[in-house]
């Protein structure tokens, strides 16, 4: 390749648009060719403003929440030895173990995202809990996911669509529990969802009514009044307005279930 | 008043919270606009600003200000990060320019605290003045990570023609940039 070749192909090269055999070539001419330097720098500066490119969006308000989240979940699953305090020489196990631990948690903290807003701009969540919550649904969701020992269960779907994705985090004492679920069918207006709980005799008690929200996640606290090992599973009936006219049992199709039996 | 952004940096390295969401709360909007041009998604956006705040948590200590400002930094970052995920989700890049006239001052502001060149100069070819094929393939090799052989391909355009594109097209951004008053920016060469 020609010194005129090359010469032309430093806008490309701080664009890192060359090819892996190009880019070796190249890289070797610009070494014998320092001149070259300040002019790879203007475009390299350019490069560097690209992002003007990007219309600015401004980001949703509950990915500050949710950070917090992700921190407090990452402090908490640490070891004693490894404390939260970022580590500023960085070494791949290290750079290993955060990866992990942020995968482990990134899912909650973004579904914990989607839900906030759908609790805060929606209101669609109209779940009733047994006692007024200092902390809504999605919050505790992630503290619960949070939790070392935290019980996982997963949504199996119904009779209603197969999209229907999700699962359950419970407290390590069984005292807590909040399904979070995706992808829930769009309802009527004379329709909604009721929530069911299971004992292990098969008696069912309705554990309130909510409709879909406008985002992909809702989450939903179960009602408990006993622990979870007493149930064998938690399930959402597609009802009339108001709810499943039997007062212990659904009458409209399974939206989904979550077993408890693990 | 804002702390600087060096004194919250410190912080974080001492592991302050705090110091993090400050910079969450100044910056994430920007973080997020790159990201959501990459990802053209608001979930798979959502997840790596929040990637490049854990980031951040993490490896705070080797921003290095002699060799450019925070924020290009962080975005480099963001937009590394976006790359990568959207080439492991195999995704589709955008090929319509996305452009909101009125979020350019959030840019500049953003940007012109260290700046070198001329900013609004720039901006202007950029938004006015760049011809929109020149403008998608340095697009697609700044936004996707793609090389001249890649984009080529992708667009079924000769391989010469994309480099050409690349050239010309970055030949007018510099130019606007260093503000060289014997480059014409508006000059619209259709290679």
């Amino acid at each position: 390749m020609e010194h005129e070749d090359l010469y032309d192909l430093i806008p490309a090269y701080a664009l890192d648009a060359l090819d892996p055999d190009e880019k070796d070539r190249f890289e070797a001419w610009l070494r014998a060719h320092p001149d070259a330097q300040s002019l790879l720098d203007d475009y390299r500066q350019v490069a560097d403003h690209l992002v003007m490119m990007a219309p600015v969006q401004p980001a949703p308000a509950h990915l500050q929440a949710d950070l917090r989240a992700r921190l407090a979940a990452e402090r908490s699953s640490a070891s004693p030895t490894a404390v939260s305090a970022p580590e500023p020489p960085p070494t791949l196990s290290n750079a290993g173990r955060t990866l992990r631990l942020h995968r482990r948690w990134r899912r909650t903290a973004l579904l914990t995202a989607a839900a906030v807003v759908l609790v805060i701009v929606a209101g669609l969540v109209l779940i009733r809990p047994a006692a007024a919550p200092a902390e809504n649904a999605a919050e505790a969701y992630a503290r619960i996911a949070a939790e070392d020992g935290a019980g996982w269960f997963d949504v199996v779907p119904g009779d209603v669509s197969d999209a229907v994705t999700g699962d359950l985090v419970v407290t390590p004492d069984g005292g807590e529990a909040v399904i979070r679920v995706a992808q829930l069918p769009p309802i009527e207006r004379d329709q909604t969802f009721q929530l069911w709980l299971v004992d292990q005799s098969g008696s069912r008690v309705s554990g309130g009514l909510f409709r879909p929200g406008t985002d992909d996640a809702t989450y939903i606290r179960v009602p408990l009044d006993r622990p979870v090992a007493d149930y064998q599973a938690f399930g959402v009936s597609l009802e009339p307005d108001g709810g499943s006219p039997l007062k212990d049992a659904p009458t409209g199709p399974r939206v989904f279930l979550v077993p408890l039996s693990s | 008043m804002d702390q600087p952004v060096l004194s919250l940096l410190e912080r974080i390295q001492a592991g302050d919270e705090d110091a993090l969401l400050a910079l969450h709360a100044r910056y994430a909007s920007l973080v997020y606009s790159v990201a959501y041009r990459i990802m053209n998604d608001t979930m798979a956006a959502e997840e790596v600003t929040q990637d490049t705040f854990m980031r951040l948590w993490h490896k705070a200590a080797l921003y290095d200000a002699r060799k450019g400002s925070f924020v290009t930094w962080l975005l480099t970052i963001a937009r590394r990060i976006a790359i990568d995920t959207f080439r492991q989700q195999r995704r589709d890049p955008l090929l319509e320019t996305l452009w909101i006239d009125s979020s350019t001052e959030h840019w500049e502001n953003a940007l012109s605290a260290n700046r070198d060149g001329d900013l609004p100069r720039l901006m202007k070819v950029i938004i006015q003045d760049l011809p929109e094929e020149q403008r998608q393939v340095i697009e697609l090799a700044y936004f996707y990570g793609m090389t001249h052989s890649q984009i080529a391909d992708y667009i079924a355009l000769p391989l010469g023609t994309v480099k050409t594109r690349i050239r010309l097209g970055m030949e007018k951004l510099r130019a606007a940039w260093i503000d060289d008053p014997f480059t014409d920016p508006a000059s619209n060469d259709q290679s």
